[in-house]
């Protein structure tokens, strides 16, 4: 006769309450674990998991080294600079005398008639907010510009390979839809002062007196779109460049840069601009740019940049 | 005594899947969620492979030259060249993983349009952005265009994408 089943007691009833209950536990666990798990025994995302710590452990270690390594670096160049500023100083005091950097530095030659319209340094530098109605109009420099001097305000409409012959043609600055032009672009913006700068890219022309006719006609279709009723319109001159640097064609000197910017001078004069000498910061006194201001001799980097920044907050038209 | 190997055998078992689930809290390459990335960190290495000068820039001028929404962005670095080339670099930290496609498109729109300018402009430049990266991951996006691609295609996936 088999032997019957005992019914379990209340110790036994209990032990398998609480057997069964962690062993719903566990599984409710690995349902959550199941993917991690599966991963964390894949040896390719092991492998991934060493190298990204170790990634990790050295990028720290890097870091440290790296600011070290910056430390001495800059307290290396600064005696390099300084060694190498006292020995381009004596090097052109030997070959003539010490150029003069004043409002006069960079203008070209025979532009003393222009004077009037060349805007002085006033007594103390506007802050960001003076740019809030203004517009910066421009090529690839005015977008370097735009893109390192720090500058917080102001609209910008810029592009690379902006110039007079393509303005009114090229869909050429980025909107969220797409390209558009130029006009296209500032009828979306309320802007009461205008900063121009056009010319690097027209340094090929053959005729510069039509350059000079071409900028009157979009500054004046510039200021047709202005909320304001007279504009203030700065022109800036065509920076430099540093010729020995320059690879985009011998066209590209500073004999060019000249002739455009009397035209503009010009311009400015018989339209009543005001015209910024960026060249008086820029100039090595030689008519050209300072050598190391452009890693490719025409755009500026950072430094000149800010450079170009705080001669604009100290250059402007005092309102009335 | 059955009983009470099995129930021993057991509580290890809820101890090491408790122990699994708080351990895997951390970064893990394989749960897109869970990703989170040092934005300016990525950014200073990504500038590593771009042999020209670029410099950090404010959000104001993220925002007005890859329209992002703003608001919908928790974090943005981004690194813009001189204008003499088109090596620029991106790393957003989106509020909600949701706007990460937009941001996306975007940039592939900013891609578009400086490929169409320095078709005229700078044409070697057109192959820098032909292969340009951008990448999501969680929250984040990241894109870059640059002088080295295949190192800059390591770094992002070291990052977690």
């Amino acid at each position: 006769m088999a032997q019957k089943k005992k019914r379990p007691n209340a110790r036994e009833r209990r032990n398998g309450f609480i057997i069964n209950i962690l062993t719903l536990i566990v599984l409710i666990l690995l349902v959550f674990e199941g993917k991690s798990l599966i991963s964390l025994f894949s040896s390719q995302t092991i492998q991934d998991r060493i190298r990204q710590e170790e990634s990790e452990v050295f990028a720290s270690a890097n870091l440290t080294e790296k600011q070290t390594e910056a430390v001495t670096e800059m307290s290396s160049e600064n005696s390099t600079e300084k060694s190498s500023e006292n020995t381009t100083e004596q090097e052109n005091e030997s070959e003539t005398d010490a150029p003069v950097t004043d409002r006069f530095t960079g203008l070209p030659d025979g532009s003393d008639e222009y004077m009037d319209i060349v805007v002085p340094e006033q007594a103390s530098a506007v802050d960001d907010s003076y740019f809030e109605d203004a517009v910066f109009i421009g090529d690839s420099r005015m977008q370097g510009f735009r893109n390192l001097s720090g500058i917080t305000k102001g609209s910008f409409v810029t592009a690379v390979g902006m110039e007079l012959e393509n303005f009114y043609t090229d869909s050429q600055i980025a909107t969220a839809a797409g390209n558009v032009t130029v006009l296209d672009a500032l009828k979306n913006i309320n802007f009461s002062k205008i900063y121009m700068m056009l010319g690097t890219n027209e340094l090929g022309a053959y005729d510069m007196s039509q350059v000079g006719e071409s900028y009157r006609q979009v500054l004046a279709d510039i200021k047709q779109l202005s909320s304001s009723p007279d504009p203030i319109v700065y022109v800036y001159s065509v920076i430099y460049v540093d010729e020995p640097l320059v690879t985009t064609g011998d066209y590209v000197n500073n004999t060019n840069v000249d002739a455009v910017n009397m035209e503009i001078l010009k311009m400015c004069k018989e339209e009543g601009y005001h015209y910024i000498n960026l060249n008086e910061v820029l100039s090595n006194g030689y008519h050209g740019l300072i050598s190391g201001a452009a890693e490719d001799g025409i755009h500026l980097n950072t430094d000149y940049c800010k450079e170009w920044l705080e001669y604009t907050k100290t250059h402007y038209i005092p309102s009335v | 005594m059955k009983n009470k190997t099995k129930a021993l055998v057991l509580a290890c078992l809820c101890i090491f899947a408790t122990l699994m689930l708080t351990a895997c809290g951390g970064k893990s390459s394989s749960d897109s969620a869970d990703v989170t990335v040092d934005a300016k960190q990525l950014c200073k290495d990504l500038e590593g492979t771009i042999d020209s000068e670029v410099s950090e820039v404010s959000s104001d001028v993220i925002a007005s030259t890859y329209f992002f929404d703003m608001d919908k962005i928790e974090e943005s670095v981004a690194a813009l060249n001189s204008g003499s080339n088109a090596c620029e670099v991106v790393v957003l930290k989106c509020k909600d993983a949701s706007y990460t496609s937009e941001a996306e498109d975007l940039l592939k729109k900013r891609v578009e349009s400086q490929s169409e300018l320095f078709a005229s402009y700078n044409a070697p430049e057109v192959a820098k952005l032909d292969a340009a990266i951008i990448k999501a991951k969680g929250n984040y996006v990241v894109y870059c265009v640059t002088d080295d691609t295949d190192k800059a295609n390591e770094i992002i996936k070291n990052a977690g994408f």
